[in-house]
């Protein structure tokens, strides 16, 4: 990871704020840290486990012109906080919480969501939890976990909102009550849609996701998401059944075309 | 592991091939060498044949300004010199006896549909008479080949931009795969239309004109705000020229209503012509770099290919390789105007690939031109 | 040797077969009247350097096998171009008429059917469902 950016952000948090390193995509470094922005109690640890926090920084890119660079940076850190902001307010839907955005720095601050899978399978996203169960690829915790990622992409769309980027890695498992539960996390390229497309292709991109990782079991695994997303809709009497139906047919066209348009050369 | 030795050559030593592409409105012959060497029997170095160019012959059908290229005009450029090209190419090449050739290649598409037809009529005439056989090849594919042929990326993301096309590429599994493309409009016609409302020259090539004009501008730190049109990997180009061409058009009918041209209060003109150029280039390759960087990203990727008409942009470039710098060990390949331009030598070398590989066209009526031609319909045979 | 003809076969009309008549002009030309430039860019200030080369003669004075060869295909050129054109026009003109019908009795079906339309959308919905 660049060190210059970890000097960023540490010059920006001061000192105390001490910060972890956890990934680096494209566009935005995330951090973990301990120290809760604004409520003191809050840094205490809750029980034995130290409670933690995000960090997520877009830094600047030097390779674009800083005027451009401003306006993306506010405009991308601003959507992406008040689309989490909205969406924990739809019931059912399981997205970390916002708790504080500096939209000027590009920096914002969420919940910090999964823990450690058993035997050191890595952390508790939805490509480690699979890969755990690689031996016992059909067990039946798979597929309850695969049936409530697709409710959770269903609840989404439902509320017209896609997020952009569905991955397994963009799938996190919490534990409650000794029960898996997907979280969707990073709202990056999310966007408020009412498009059938969008929703469409959301879908295939997971689809592709699962095949590309998972390439033996993706049949089953596909459907038991696809299970999960439909109940859903179903659950919206003849309203939902229709829309149901409407972004099933364009999921379908975008496998068939491969998400891209024959292009004239 | 991968036998590039499959199909000997003639002459034993070495392989020559020709190369035809006409696809939009340059059209080019190359003639390319490959040694025959054990080293290529058992392994993956499809971007190391060692390849000599032989001749690189280029004419290029060149519109007066504020004009576009029709393909009917086009494709009579490319009938009325395609021979003298090819003589050209042959005696610049020392080859005088062209049934020594292995293969000769063409291109099947992506393209304009007539200036493809009057070019492979060509290179079905030139098989038949020096009984050698035909590679149709993939315009695109072309222009990865040569690419990594050239700066030895083994590995890279190849951003191709051209007149006809804008796409992030990344190989896998024999297949070179699309992650982002436009959803509209191409960079190079992005650009072309613009100059041709800006009429500037067409020559030596529209966008070249709009980055000289780009380095003019003496308000650099002032960008003329443009919609910024990322969509996940893809992009989309067209509402940002429609916003430039009205900008322009406000300028040059010194349209003082227009408060982002001029001052409201004492009608001086804020913006130049240079200024908006500036402004559309910044904001086009921002965009083009920030849609690489992420295809890098989702494949662990440190390195960047430019190839097409458009990669021979000096800022293009310079931006790519600052992305580059800020990621561990990134490094930048970009080639010349010889190679980024279409020309003959990337369908050689393409073609000769393919050839290797065993895979020529069995019956003229595969040698059916196509305009509509997706990369990622090759299989890449030649890679592992 | 012998002279190209060409012959054009389609579904919609009879063969026809196009033959050199080198009684006529454009059959001793290799600058074609259909396959100049555009007028548009001559219009714009072209200068035509694309231009087919004149047909070369031999030492005694006579036209080139190949030359001949490039006349004959010049003037077939022309004949197929302007068939073709005009061929086009035809179907241009077939689908205006068809289209025009298309219309006029689409015009008159709603007039008869007037009144009955429903555009409230969750009713279209609903019903195609039950139909479903």
């Amino acid at each position: 990871m660049s060190k210059e950016v970890i000097e960023q952000v540490v010059t920006y948090l001061t000192p105390n704020v001490p910060i972890v390193p956890i990934s680096q995509g494209a566009e935005a470094f995330v951090f973990t840290t301990n120290v809760h922005p604004y409520n003191a109690s809050a840094c205490k640890t809750a029980g034995d486990i130290p409670v933690k926090y995000i960090i997520k920084y877009r830094p600047p890119k030097k390779y674009r012109h800083p005027s451009i660079d401003k306006t993306l940076t506010k405009h991308r850190t601003l959507s992406e906080s008040r689309i989490l902001a909205k969406l924990s307010q739809v019931p059912g839907l399981h997205v970390p919480k916002l708790i504080a955005c500096d939209v000027y720095n590009g920096c914002i601050w969420i919940e910090f969501i999964g823990e450690d899978l058993p035997e050191s399978h890595g952390f508790s996203n939805l490509k480690n939890f699979l890969w755990m169960y690689k031996t016992d690829p059909y067990n039946i915790a798979v597929e309850k976990v695969l049936f409530k990622v697709g409710e959770q992409i269903g609840l989404l769309h439902w509320n017209d909102y896609c997020h952009g980027d569905l991955t397994t890695s963009n799938l996190v498992l919490h534990q409650e009550n000794g029960d898996w539960s997907p979280y969707l996390i990073d709202f990056g390229l999310g966007s408020a849609s009412t498009l059938v497309e969008d929703k469409g292709v959301d879908l295939y991109v997971l689809e592709r996701a699962i095949i590309s990782t998972h390439s033996k079991f993706a049949d089953k695994y596909n459907e038991w998401i696809l299970m999960g997303f439909k109940s859903v809709y179903e659950n919206e009497g003849k309203k939902g059944q229709q829309k149901l139906k409407d972004v099933i047919k364009r999921f379908e066209e975008v496998r068939l075309r491969g998400r891209k348009r024959s292009m004239l050369g | 592991m991968v036998n590039l030795n499959s199909v000997p050559p003639k002459n034993g030593q070495c392989y020559l091939a020709l190369g035809l592409e006409g696809s939009a409105n340059k059209l080019g012959v190359g003639i390319i060498k490959h040694p025959f060497l054990s080293k290529h029997e058992n392994s993956d170095l499809s971007h190391y044949c060692e390849m000599e160019i032989l001749s690189n012959i280029r004419d290029t059908y060149v519109t007066p300004p504020g004009e576009g290229f029709l393909p009917r005009d086009t494709a009579r450029h490319h009938r009325n010199w395609v021979v003298r090209l090819v003589r050209r190419a042959l005696q610049e090449a020392n080859v005088s006896d062209p049934s020594q050739l292995d293969t000769i290649c063409f291109t099947k598409g992506p393209g304009m549909g007539a200036p493809l037809h009057s070019v492979v009529i060509l290179a079905r005439t030139l098989s038949i008479m020096w009984d050698v056989p035909l590679v149709g090849v993939n315009h695109c594919v072309g222009h990865i080949e040569m690419g990594r042929e050239i700066t030895k990326a083994e590995n890279p993301v190849v951003l191709y931009v051209s007149g006809g096309n804008t796409q992030v590429i990344a190989y896998s599994e024999n297949c070179y795969r699309i992650f982002g493309e436009t959803l509209d409009i191409a960079i190079g016609n992005c650009l072309d239309r613009f100059a041709r409302t800006l009429k500037i020259p067409n020559e030596p090539s529209p966008g070249f004109n709009i980055e000289q004009l780009a380095k003019k501008s003496l308000n650099k730190q002032d960008l003329v705000e443009l919609p910024y049109t990322v969509k996940g990997m893809d992009l989309s180009m067209s509402g940002i020229l429609g916003y430039v061409d009205s900008l322009a058009k406000d300028l040059f009918n010194k349209n003082t209503k227009n408060k982002i041209l001029f001052d409201p209060k004492t009608g001086e003109q804020l913006v130049t012509v240079e200024d908006i150029c500036y402004s559309l280039q910044e904001n086009l390759f921002a965009m083009l770099v920030e849609i690489t960087e992420r295809a890098m990203a989702h494949v662990n990727s440190n390195q960047v290919l430019i190839v097409g008409g458009v990669g021979c942009n000096v800022r293009l470039q310079e931006m790519m390789a600052t992305m580059c710098r800020d990621r561990s060990n990134g490094q930048v390949h970009a080639t010349d105007e010889r190679f980024c331009i279409d020309n003959g030598v990337m369908i050689a070398q393409a073609g000769l690939l393919q050839f290797r590989m065993g895979n020529v066209v069995k019956d003229l009526s595969e040698t059916v031109v196509t305009q509509k031609f997706r990369t990622d319909e090759v299989y890449v045979a030649w890679r592992e | 040797m012998p002279s190209p003809f060409a012959i054009y076969k389609s579904p919609n009309s009879e063969p026809r077969e196009f033959r050199v008549d080198p009684a006529r002009d454009r059959y001793n030309t290799t600058n074609g009247t259909t396959t100049g430039p555009s007028a548009y860019v001559l219009q714009a200030g072209q200068v035509d350097r694309d231009k087919p080369s004149e047909p070369k003669c031999n030492e005694q004075g006579e036209f080139t096998e190949l030359s001949i060869l490039r006349m004959a295909l010049t003037g077939l050129q022309d004949d197929i171009n302007e068939y073709l054109t005009q061929q086009m026009e035809v179907a241009k003109n077939k689908k205006l008429k068809q289209d025009d019908e298309q219309r006029i009795s689409g015009e008159i079906n709603k007039l008869l059917d007037g009144g009955d339309d429903d555009d409230d959308d969750d009713d279209d919905q609903g019903s195609s469902s039950k139909k479903a």
